[in-house]
């Protein structure tokens, strides 16, 4: 029988070295679904993230992707099929200008099927900052307009898939609120599929979405949208885990 | 890899060994290791400064060279004047810490950081040389000392006590004074590696602003480390004027000022006994490829920089050290 | 209450782009006093202004009634600031206690063991700050900054990347040093941590002084809410 999952990880299991830090992990996630991930710090998310992205191999179990299995794929392959990555940490490259940084992966993509200027102009509403600031340095971005420019980076090559790490960090209440707007708008109109690791529990509980919580590399239980879709609602399931 | 280097009996093997070596080997090899032995000061040093330190200087063989010429025109100067076997290595290693505090200075309190403190500080050795090599003339002198151009400078007595048999450092009174200073500093490193300040010398190569920001002088704290480098790249520029009886600015040119790097780097510049210990064996490697032509020695070098560098980016023989370390138990 | 720290008229430009215009500022000790604003309002740029990590263009910074503005950033940190910077600052390749040692820069500190167990790195002496969780990376950063028992510490963003617990714990700890005597000037955008333990809010928007007040004033303010809270 062939899932019609866009992302399937099956009995992920990886680490560091000699030690395993995310244990034998699944699930799934389909086009235009919001997944948020989270559970203590320490827990093994960034590592599940650094798994399906690639930087991090998996020991074993398996990673598929529009039915394709993609577990020995390096990330940059990994990106090419259509998987975006914001990182924990921002990442963004301070020596290129804003324009430049969103526009890096365009550079490695020939065929492109849509028009990349638009997508360009689309951002720059979302984040009228990064238009402001588009021929500065990423250096003299302030942290939480970095964080901006990471999750621009990560929209401009319309992947089917975008896996953010705490993308709330940093950010100011107002911009923290359309993020979690943006997300939605994606999802509906393009059919964005997005995996949010997140600490921010009133953050989570406006994306709408349904709720991992991982507990030492476990996989331990899974939230609906519905359980969760008010900030004193989600303090109440979610912080029991931590 | 990361590889964390802890407490174990390897020094106290390797002193051992190199101690009762002299019982079987004649005077020949003797003087050869002792030769080779020289140059581990200032390898040393540069695992002091680039090492711990994160900045690569390619100066340390202009302290070499000052050190070297320093001692050579104060002892011929004052030949037979009592004493002269000893202070003058101490003013020579005087002057030699005087421009390494002045250099480091301008380096450190002058903002310079990174890729460009190899460019300056190799400038600074390639002038020294450059000078050096046009004073033949009868004008190049310094008291009764000629410094003598490309041709070098000979003449300086030997190091130790003037007038004894067994006081001066030659044969095999060089050898174990080699040994013991080399044992001496080689302890005195570990524990400024150790210490608060090399602590924060240490810090300082990761991140010199948050550093900065705990309260400690940056700029203070890697002069210091700068100073140490320099003397001890003083004392194998004296070590090797006394072996030889000379010194010449070839001492300081751009191949010599480049391998203290690849001896170091191949060694493993974060741990000072495998750098001891490289050091000795490559300058061994380089003297018996030399016998097939000095550039075959010098093209080996540049790959075996090469290779370490890719294969090996933590030094090969802090490699295999860790290596003996794991598998022979009562090493640790 | 003594007025530990003054800004007057306080200036920053990067070319032609003023990061932080004009700014007055005056934090009395024993507070708790946070600074929030929009992204890019200047707050981290003011900061590294008061520790000496930037020089100003204009205007003038009191230290404890003490003009500080000549001092170099480690002279004015041995005159008993803490500072933990929005960037990751705990060094990777050095072991926790290393790490720990190198924040002594005076004559008295907190106990290390206390330390420790405040802020959970009871076990983990040894392990390399590298390999720590993001957690307690920044739980060690704040460690780092209060750990020589300094009279005035700069956090900036020392929640980032922790999880609801964690932040409360955070309050805890630094309501517990500021028990101890510790005035705190911090940076942060969870609204829930502001709550929790400021005494004071001053906010700043585009480089200038915005707003001031206590933390209600501060919430329920209309420009506030338009340039930063937002509906949320």
């Amino acid at each position: 029988m062939i899932k019609n999952n866009l992302l399937e990880i099956k009995n992920v299991s990886s680490g560091y070295g000699s030690t395993t830090i995310v244990n034998n992990f699944s699930f799934e996630i389909n086009s235009g679904e919001i997944l948020s991930i989270t559970g203590r710090n320490g827990m093994g998310k960034t590592t599940l993230l650094k798994t399906i992205m690639g930087l991090i191999k998996a020991n074993s179990g398996s990673i598929y992707f529009k039915n394709e299995d993609i577990t020995k794929l390096i990330p940059s392959e990994r990106s090419m099929k259509g998987i975006g990555y914001v990182p924990q940490g921002r990442e963004i490259f301070s020596s290129l200008t804003v324009e430049q940084n969103i526009m890096l992966p365009i550079f490695t993509r020939k065929k492109l099927k849509f028009d990349v200027n638009n997508n360009l102009e689309n951002i720059y509403d979302l984040f009228p900052i990064l238009r402001d600031k588009k021929y500065d340095n990423g250096a003299s971005l302030s942290g939480g307009q970095q964080q901006q420019l990471a999750i621009a980076r990560a929209l401009i090559f319309n992947p089917e898939i975008i896996i953010l790490d705490e993308p709330s960090e940093g950010i100011q209440p107002s911009i923290i609120t359309s993020i979690g707007e943006i997300l939605q708008n994606l999802s509906k109109k393009l059919n964005m599929a997005f995996i949010v690791v997140e600490q921010n529990i009133s953050f989570i509980s406006k994306l709408n979405a349904n709720c991992i919580v991982v507990d030492k590399g476990n996989y331990t239980r899974k939230l609906m949208a519905l359980e969760i879709n008010s900030v004193e609602k989600a303090r109440d399931l979610l912080s029991l885990q931590t | 890899m990361k590889i964390n280097i802890k407490k174990n009996k390897l020094p106290i093997l390797i002193f051992l060994i190199f101690g009762i070596v002299p019982l079987f080997l004649d005077s020949y090899y003797l003087d050869n290791i002792s030769y080779f032995m020289c140059w581990s000061f200032i390898s040393l040093g540069l695992a002091v400064i680039w090492g711990m330190g994160g900045v690569l200087s390619f100066g340390q063989t202009a302290f070499f060279g000052l050190a070297g010429y320093s001692f050579g025109v104060i002892s011929i100067n004052f030949i037979g004047v009592p004493g002269v076997g000893i202070w003058s290595v101490f003013l020579a290693l005087f002057i030699t810490g005087i421009f390494g505090l002045i250099v480091g200075y301008f380096l450190f309190y002058g903002g310079i950081y990174d890729v460009f403190v190899g460019i300056v500080t190799l400038a600074i050795t390639l002038v020294f040389e450059t000078f050096m090599q046009q004073t033949a003339g009868p004008e190049y002198t310094i008291g009764v000392a000629r410094l003598n151009g490309f041709n070098g400078m000979q003449g300086m007595p030997t190091i130790g006590f003037q007038d004894t048999k067994f006081g001066l450092v030659q044969g095999i009174t060089q050898y174990y004074f080699i040994l013991t200073l080399a044992a001496i500093i080689l302890f005195a490193l570990y524990k400024f590696k150790n210490s608060k300040i090399g602590l924060i010398f240490l810090a300082s190569k990761e991140d010199r602003d948050r550093v900065a920001s705990l309260g400690h002088n940056v700029k203070r704290v890697q002069l210091i480390g700068f100073v140490i480098a320099s003397l001890l790249a003083g004392v194998s520029g004296i070590l090797y004027t006394n072996w030889g009886g000379y010194i010449t600015p070839s001492s300081m040119g751009l191949v010599s000022a480049a391998l203290p790097v690849v001896w170091v780097a191949a060694s493993g510049k974060k741990d000072f006994l495998s750098v001891f210990v490289g050091c000795i064996f490559l300058v061994w490697l380089s003297q018996m490829l030399a016998i097939n032509g000095a550039q075959f020695a010098i093209i080996a070098m540049g790959l075996i920089l090469v290779i370490t560098t890719r294969f090996f980016p933590d030094g090969l023989i802090l490699r295999a050290k860790n290596i003996l370390i794991n598998k022979i138990k009562w090493l640790q | 209450m003594a007025k530990i720290l003054e800004t007057k008229l306080l200036t920053k430009k990067f070319g032609g782009f003023t990061a932080v215009e004009k700014v007055s500022l005056t934090v009395n000790e024993g507070e708790v006093r946070f600074i929030i604003g929009p992204n890019g309002a200047g707050k981290s740029t003011f900061f590294k202004l008061v520790i000496g990590y930037h020089t100003a263009n204009e205007g003038t910074i009191l230290y404890k009634n003490e003009n500080i503005e000549k001092l170099k950033l480690h002279e004015r940190i041995k005159l008993g600031m803490g500072v933990k910077f929005q960037a990751p600052g705990v060094f990777s390749e050095l072991t926790v206690l290393q790490n720990l040692k190198l924040s002594d820069n005076r004559e008295k500190s907190f106990n290390l063991d206390n330390l420790l167990s405040d802020f959970s790195l009871k076990d983990e002496e040894e392990t390399l700050a590298g390999d720590l969780s993001h957690g307690k990376k920044q739980w060690l950063d704040i460690a780092l900054a209060t750990l020589s028992m300094p009279d005035l510490v700069f956090l900036d963003e020392p929640t980032a990347g922790l999880s609801f617990e964690e932040t409360k714990k955070t309050g805890e700890i630094i309501q517990k040093l500021n028990k101890q005597g510790i005035t705190f000037i911090i940076v942060g955008h969870d609204m829930d941590f502001v709550k929790q333990i400021a005494t004071r809010v001053s906010v700043l928007h585009l480089g200038k002084m915005f707003f001031e007040g206590s933390v209600s004033e501060v919430l329920s303010d209309k420009g506030v809410n338009n340039i930063y809270l937002g509906v949320g």
